[in-house]
Order: C-alpha cells, then structure tokens, then sequence
C-alpha cells in the first residue's frame, strides 16, 4: 500500500503542476456556465434544464477529459520509456496501475463535488433554493469516472495512445447511448454489453421525479470497474515494456 | 567469485507480423563476476538494449535465463540488488531532482542521502528546480543519481555517456570507477571504445543479437601485441607468428620479442607508430568482429 501511496503522490503532483487536471476543472466549469446560458434561454424550463443539463455536463467532462488524461500518461509513459526507471525498482506492476486508478478516482471525485458544488450555487443564484442533492447526485455521477477510468487503464496497459484513444471514444458513446437504444433483441443484447453510464444521471431523481438508484445499479458499476481494473493489472503484468 | 549476472542461451524475438517474428536474441551467453566493470559494446540494433531489458526485468525472454544475484530480475527480491539508468532517460518533467530521488528512494524501501546523491552526480544547485528546464546533461546525470539511490549491488546503466559533455563524461567514468571500488558489478553499454578500455575489466560485444566476443582483461593481457606503422610492413619482414592485420599493422602472440620486431623494422626505415598489448587497442580487435550487416528481419 505504501508503493501505491507514494507512486499516486507523484502522479497527482506532476497531474497538478502541469495544469493538465486543472484544465479539465475549468472545461467543467465553462461548460457549466454554458447551461447557465441555455437555462436563461429556455424560458419557462428554467430550473430543471439547468439542472439536467449540468449534471450530464459535469458527468461527461470529468468522465471524458480525467480518463483520458490517464491513458495518455499511462500509455505515454510506457511507450517513451519514462516508466522504465520506476518499473525496475523492487515494486509489483499491480503497484503502478493501482496508483494510478487511484489518482484517477480522486480527482474524478473531487471535481464531480466541486463542480457539483457550483451547480448547485447556480441553481440557487437562479431562483432554485439550496438544493444539496445535486452534490451527491454529482458524487454519485462518479461511477461512470471510475469506470472510464479503470476502462482507460486495462487500454493503456498494452495498446498505442492512438488505439486506447479510439476504442475508450467509441466504448463511452455506446455507453452513453446504451440506454437509449431501441427495443430489438439484437440492440438489447449490444446493449448490455457495455455500462448504461444513463444509470448514473440522478438528475431525475434531484428533481423529485425518480426514485434513488437501486442498489443493484451501484453494484453493477462496481462491478465494471473491477472488471477494468483487473484486466489491467494481469495484462500490465504480462507487458514487455519497450 | 561468484556471479552477479549470469545470462544463459536467452533468446529474445518479437511478433512484427501475422507470421513474422524478428529475432532480437539468438542465445546470448555471459556472466560478470562480483565487482566486476563488465562493457557491453555493438552497433545499433546488436541487441545490447534489448539484452539490458531482460537484465532489468521489464521484457520476458523467448527462452533462456537470466539472473541478477542468483535471483530472476522480474521478482522484486531481484531489483532490491539493482540500479538502471536508461538511455536518453524521460523524467516527469514537473517534477524536480529532490521529489524525484526521494520518490525512488520510498520505492527502493531503504533509507539514504538525497543531498549526496545530487552532490555526486554534480546537481546540488539545481535540486529544487523543475526538471522541465534541463539539459539532456542534467537529465542523463539525473538519471545516473536515481540508479544509484539504494545502494545497489548491480548497476545497469544504458549508455551512460550519450549525450554527456566532456566534464559529464569524466564524471561518469569517476562514478563508475568509484562503484567499482566499492564493490557494485556494473554493466554499461556504449558505444564509445575508448571508455570501455579505460573502466572494464571484462568486455562483452554483440552482434546481431549474438555473443562475438567476451573477454576480461587478464584474457586481454594474453591477446599479444599490437604494432602499427607509419609506412607497409614489406612482406616477410616479420615472419610468422607475427601476422598482418593490415598493410601497416602487424600483431604477434604474447611471447614474441617485440622490441626485437620494433627495431629490425626501424632498421629497414620503417617507422615504428605504436607498439601495444592487445587489450589497449580494443578498438582494432572489435571492429572486424562488429562489423556485420543490419540485424535482419
């Protein structure tokens, strides 16, 4: 655990110094005062557009710009050889993708929260009250991070940045439009094999007009990301690193 | 003495197609005894890197063994013993020298000095500074700081002089030397002949991912002499068992009178250049060997 620990410390900071995780804040950010934008010109949707559209705004941009951030410096890193120095020294593989997931996981959690926290300022500032439940809602839009995270790490943990790049693109589209897929067996059946990242929206559930998530949708998406995580553990294990 | 590095019939080869495979390897053999300055010298792609992978753990072999310490590199018990500096090393570039060492030294679980560690490898001044601002100097002393953090027993160092200005070099080749007195087998690729005759005591080359030659330097010794002329040597004015390596160049075994052979070619007007033992003219006795074609596909 200690290897874990000290590994994730220099990620986080050279992830901080080089103001690669601040940009992904400040997108979520931009994109957030967007919908405060598109709610001043929605009329009388107010409150619930702002709302919907910032929770899938602050879900998305964590979700995408963090994932990616950790499959470039991973799969970076391995292919420039700026890992080798830290592989050769006596800590498991297992160590340097678990830190890794690890950093990934904080900052998705810390910027759901801080941007959930703005949404929620916003939506005060327009008239909506103090609505905490968009920040657990935000905290719990996580998931889908975590597993676009862990997604990120099994990709990078073998294959080219321009590869990993491609199928985490096209794996988080079908996620995203698992749940709007049609009712034919074979988009069923398509469906089901990837994550319903629309599981994870509370937006509806902020506004009074769902129920919480069950909890088998947690354990699901408990469930990817574990799966994720020890696909890339193994494969890591077995890389010849260049 | 026992072996620090022992590499038996490794083979190495990669998948470059749907049936190709490039053979990176084919049954490199050699050990380095404990202490022991071991060069690993050849031309580009003669597989000193790849050699150096498996010795560091990061590549699998095809086939055969390798072992550092009696112990297989990819277990950490293994690279506890080592110490590697890459070729044209790639630091976290928002890091600086101080964070970067004392990560290392967290990873190595032993305790050391990171201020000392800059003082050697001549960076004390710059230890707080951001490693995005280096030269490829710095990084490559850097680099050389890292491996040494925990005190390993084996060093593997990949071209440790590239790129080095001559202060950088001289450096380095102090660094070695002073790890070889204290007792650390190290193992450095270069491509620079004149480096490895001055730190090895043992020399090992490749080509095309074969063994050519492995030699220490009591063998060297025992390579004979070496005399170079400033005009050709007329035929049969050394007799066997001189021979001729080229039409100004003539080398002899160990026990030949080679003063006696200096002077009779003075006598014939011939000006002696150099008279050397084997060992010293390293460069002249690796190069045929090295020379070979592109490793093939």
């Amino acid at each position: 655990m200690g290897d874990i620990l000290t590994l994730a410390g220099m990620i986080g900071r050279s992830w901080v110094r080089s103001r690669a995780y601040l940009g992904s804040v400040a997108a979520g950010v931009v994109l957030l005062l967007s919908a405060l934008a598109l709610n001043e010109l929605s009329g009388g949707q107010e409150i619930r557009v702002l709302t919907s559209l910032g929770l899938f705004f602050v879900g998305t941009v964590t979700s995408v710009s963090i994932s990616w951030l950790v499959l470039v410096d991973f799969s970076g890193g391995t292919a420039n050889g700026e890992l080798l120095t830290v592989v050769a020294r006596p800590i498991s593989r297992a160590s340097h993708v678990l830190s890794r997931a690890l950093v990934g996981y904080l900052a998705i959690l810390a910027s759901n929260l801080v941007l959930g926290l703005l949404l929620a300022l916003l939506v005060m500032a327009s008239g909506g009250g103090w609505t905490p439940n968009i920040l657990v809602a935000a905290g719990y839009q996580s998931i889908e991070g975590f597993i676009m995270v862990s997604l990120s790490l099994f990709l990078a943990s073998g294959s080219s940045v321009a590869v990993s790049l491609g199928i985490s693109a096209m794996f988080y589209l079908a996620g995203s439009l698992a749940g709007a897929l049609g009712t034919g067996a074979g988009l069923q059946s398509l469906a089901r094999l990837v994550p319903r990242f629309s599981a994870y929206d509370l937006s509806g559930w902020v506004q009074g007009l769902d129920p919480l998530p069950t909890l088998q949708t947690t354990v699901v998406g408990i469930a990817w990301v574990s799966l994720f995580l020890a696909a890339a553990v193994i494969r890591f294990e077995k890389e010849d690193l260049r | 003495m026992p072996n620090q590095i022992e590499v038996r019939d490794l083979h190495k080869s990669v998948q470059t197609g749907l049936r190709s495979r490039r053979h990176l390897l084919r049954g490199v053999s050699f050990s380095v005894a404990r202490g022991v300055v071991c060069g690993l010298v050849g031309h580009n792609g003669a597989g000193k890197t790849t050699t150096i992978k498996q010795l560091i753990g990061v590549q699998r072999p095809t086939s055969g063994t390798v072992r550092i310490a009696g112990l297989d590199p990819r277990t950490t018990g293994a690279r506890r013993h080592l110490g590697y500096a890459a070729e044209q090393p790639l630091l976290p570039p928002t890091l600086t020298p101080y964070e970067i060492l004392s990560v290392h030294q967290k990873l190595s679980h032993r305790s050391g000095d990171v201020d000392s560690l800059l003082e050697r490898v001549g960076l004390s001044a710059d230890g707080h500074r951001l490693i995005r601002g280096f030269s490829k100097g710095m990084c490559q002393r850097l680099a050389l700081a890292i491996s040494l953090v925990g005190k390993p027993e084996t060093l593997i160092l990949d071209e440790p002089m590239s790129g080095l200005d001559p202060e950088g070099r001289a450096l380095v080749r102090d660094l070695i030397a002073q790890e070889s007195s204290d007792g650390v087998t190290v193992l450095f690729s270069s491509h620079n002949l004149a480096d490895v005759a001055l730190l090895c005591s043992q020399v090992v080359a490749l080509r095309q991912g074969k063994v050519v030659f492995d030699e220490t330097r009591a063998e060297a010794r025992n390579a004979g002499w070496v005399v170079e002329c400033g005009s050709p040597i007329p035929a049969g004015l050394l007799p066997p068992p001189f021979q001729h390596l080229g039409p100004m160049v003539a080398a002899g075994p160990p026990e030949v009178d080679v003063w006696r052979a200096a002077a009779k070619l003075q006598d014939h007007s011939i000006a002696v250049l150099k008279v050397a033992h084997g060992d010293s003219d390293l460069e002249r006795r690796l190069l045929p060997l090295l020379r070979a074609e592109a490793v093939d596909g």
